[in-house]
């Protein structure tokens, strides 16, 4: 399915993250950056999303339980989730329960009973936590569709270079295995 | 609890529902994170905290943190006495901001070297870590940890969390964990991870450290200038310099960080701009701060139907540009930003969803319930260059849902502020406090609905075609109707949110369904209700299906997910 793209994959995703193309200037805004200079102001980079992730997959948040600690233990939180679609680690149709570090919720990680999401989460630790690659770079909303919902900013999924091929044509919702299958496909190139 | 097991739990007999597996046909799509103000990042509410204090931005009391490092090295080439170094830096970014009275005192060491070691799993299944730096550890109230190899990282986040080639996200982690009932900080945890640091000075390390521990001061995530960061418009040079270090997210591709912020070098990307500088010093003001500042302060309202103010509008970015009077034009380097009702509740919900989180803590325990915060901004911290006395032009923007996602009291889901954006030139001076309000001309006007007021127990008839348009407002409003159902019956209610143009949109309300008996005196969450807003395949649309199994009134409730109500939160309702 990806033969159409072919390589323009490779370039689309080296240029990921590129600014969009420079609009006229304003007059009043007249004392360009020196960044402004270059024509492509990023190096580009790559993430390891899925070659860092154990468990890759759909699914819908079925519980979120915050375990009470016992003195002197870590509290963590356990999310089950129905998998939806599974790709790494797990199989379609199964429940799933992982477990966070409480901390993290602290930090704005955390979920929601029915949200759906595709995930991309680190195998779990020696104590059994786990938590998405790259934190919020490793979590995408789905929508109730079943696609995954692209978000053309920070994310990069879509091209925003003049000349350069979007990857997906300008949609801005894709199915999850289409959307894993591009990220291995940049990451292996 | 599952789906299952909740509804199982609390489904009455009356009430059955469609889906074959769950009931209520309930599709989630968008994600729902605790909400937290904006400027600073926790402000009390009106329950956990102590009575007076809702309103009021958390802090470490006296401005004072002690903080205790690690008694091992910071990685596999840097001591843990560099280490030490690092942090006493890193910290110094903000303690030296001189209009504001913080101080972070290293007050010694933990008990321990932690370490894979340290860090593990028992035989019952429970988690151990040292205990001086567990979140009850208020002895030691800010721990911080040299994870020399990777190992607690690992631990924590996932196995390879602590790999090298995840410095990017990994590199430093953590934040607050302990708050007291007195609107203080108890205590907190940053981990720095030793396999992103094989020497010292490492500029892109430090940049996380300080923001993360711009965090743990207190702060949360700002916008402004954020062209730097969308190239829209093109950046000046001035627009690095004010581009605040206390943004929402970076790009994957800005390695090294200075390759996005520092403008070839002439910036500072770890250094707090002015914007980051005012926002501590709001919440530490030093003695100075008042009288070698401005202020500029007032509300964001909606305009009503003859242009005056309305209700307050929450959730605009209000950014203030210092007007170079060579130029005559706005500068990004004198830029401070403050988001409108940032000490106003941005997440209460309501009776359709519950009060409570899925950890079971209320909603409303962050944030003031006083209406007179719902627009209110604070812009205190205004510098002025050369003299007494400036201009600075007040702007309005739309906090961005893809960059500042997570900035101010709505967050996740921000609102598009409602009417054309507004621009206002105020003049300050040096010690001055200037209030300038803000009136969204050409604003949604709120309208009353056509059934008038209605509450839980005085709920309006439901519309015989089953087909009405109203909106959620004000403040808190949600809509109640009640009907005559007959049993096996099925019925389908359908909102689609609308923006003050009568197009569906998604950047508005966030409605939700509820559904109860008529004789139920107060279920909440209500037995048969939408999760989350926009669960259909239809855009902006929510839908609450359910099987009716007795032939008795029923009442249904429709209101935005957070509890919030605006004039231009409306919305089409269909019965089917």
């Amino acid at each position: 399915m990806w033969s159409p793209f072919g390589k323009f994959f490779a370039v689309a995703v080296i240029l990921l993250s590129v600014s969009p193309p420079v609009l006229a200037e304003d007059p009043a805004r007249s004392e360009p950056a020196r960044a402004d200079l270059l024509e492509l102001p990023y190096l580009p980079r790559v993430r390891p999303l899925t070659r860092s992730s154990g468990y890759i997959f759909a699914g819908t948040v079925k519980s979120v339980e915050r375990a009470a600690p016992k003195q002197n233990r870590v509290a963590t939180v356990v999310i089950k989730f129905h998998v939806d679609q599974g790709m790494r680690g797990v199989r379609t149709g199964q429940m799933l329960a992982i477990r966070e570090w409480a901390g993290l919720w602290e930090s704005g990680e955390c979920y929601r009973r029915g949200e759906r999401v595709l995930l991309f989460l680190y195998p779990p630790s020696k104590l059994g936590l786990t938590s998405p690659v790259q934190g919020a770079m490793g979590r995408f909303k789905i929508d109730p569709g079943g696609r995954v919902i692209l978000n053309p900013g920070p994310i990069g999924v879509r091209s925003r270079h003049p000349g350069i091929a979007d990857p997906f044509e300008g949609r801005t919702r894709v199915s999850p295995r289409e959307f894993v299958h591009f990220l291995r496909f940049a990451e292996e190139e | 609890m599952s789906i299952n097991s909740f509804f199982s739990r609390s489904r009455p007999i009356w009430l059955r529902f469609r889906s074959p597996l769950i009931g209520v046909i309930v599709l989630v799509l968008v994600l729902l994170q605790l909400a937290r103000a904006g400027g600073p990042r926790y402000i009390a509410g009106i329950t956990y905290f102590n009575q007076g204090t809702a309103g009021i931005p958390l802090t470490w009391a006296q401005g004072a943190i002690n903080y205790y490092t690690d008694q091992g090295s910071l990685s596999a080439t840097v001591s843990g006495a560099q280490g030490d170094a690092l942090v006493a830096d890193a910290f110094s970014q903000w303690t030296s901001i001189p209009t504001a009275a913080v101080t972070a005192t290293r007050a010694g060491q933990l008990a321990e070297d932690v370490s894979g070691a340290n860090v593990y799993r028992n035989s019952d299944g429970s988690l151990t870590m040292p205990a001086d730096i567990l979140p009850t550890a208020v002895g030691t109230p800010l721990g911080i940890v040299y994870d020399a190899d990777g190992a607690v990282t690992d631990a924590l986040l996932g196995q390879g969390a602590g790999d090298a080639s995840e410095c990017f996200y990994n590199a430093v982690f953590g934040g607050l964990d302990n708050f007291g009932v007195d609107a203080h900080f108890l205590h907190g945890l940053v981990v720095l991870n030793g396999n992103c640091v094989v020497q010292l000075p490492d500029p892109d390390v430090e940049y996380r450290l300080v923001r993360v521990l711009g965090q743990v001061l207190g702060l949360g995530w700002s916008q402004t200038n954020l062209d730097i960061q969308t190239r829209v418009p093109p950046p000046t040079a001035d627009d690095y310099v004010g581009f605040t270090i206390m943004h929402a997210m970076d790009l994957s591709s800005c390695v090294p960080i200075s390759l996005c912020y520092s403008n070839g070098g002439l910036v500072n990307p770890y250094l707090p701009k002015r914007d980051d500088q005012a926002a501590l010093s709001r919440l530490y003001p030093g003695t100075t701060f008042s009288s070698s500042t401005a202020r500029i302060h007032g509300n964001v309202y909606f305009a009503n139907a003859s242009g005056q103010p309305g209700q307050a509008m929450q959730g605009v970015n209000v950014v203030a540009r210092w007007i170079d009077p060579t130029t005559n034009q706005p500068s990004g380097a004198y830029a401070v930003a403050s988001v409108s009702g940032f000490l106003f509740a941005g997440n209460v919900r309501t009776t359709v969803t519950g009060y409570d989180d899925s950890s079971g803590q209320l909603f409303n325990r962050y944030g003031s319930n006083d209406p007179m915060l719902e627009g209110f901004f604070d812009l205190a911290g205004l510098q002025i260059p050369n003299g007494s006395s400036a201009q600075y032009q007040l702007t309005t923007e739309a906090v961005d849902p893809v960059w500042s996602g997570t900035v101010g009291p709505y967050q996740p889901w921000q609102v598009l502020p409602s009417g054309p954006l507004q621009t206002v030139i105020v003049s300050v001076t040096l010690g001055g406090d200037a209030q300038q309000d803000i009136v969204m001309q050409g604003s949604a006007a709120q309208k009353p609905d056509w059934f008038g007021p209605t509450t839980y127990n005085v709920p309006a008839p439901l519309p015989v075609a089953g087909d009405w348009a109203a909106s959620l407002g004000p403040y808190g409003g949600l809509d109640y109707f009640w009907f005559s159902g007959q049993a096996n019956r099925t019925l389908s209610v359908l909102v689609s949110a609308l923006d003050a143009s009568s197009v569906p949109s998604e950047s508005k309300a966030q409605p939700v369904v509820g559904m109860w008996a008529l004789s139920d005196p107060g279920t909440f969450p209500a037995p048969a209700n939408t999760p989350s807003a926009f669960n259909s395949a239809i855009f902006g649309m929510t839908v609450l299906n359910a099987q009716l199994l007795d032939s008795i009134s029923y009442r249904v409730g429709i209101a935005d997910i957070r509890g919030d109500g605006r004039p231009d939160y409306r919305y089409h309702a269909r019965v089917l």
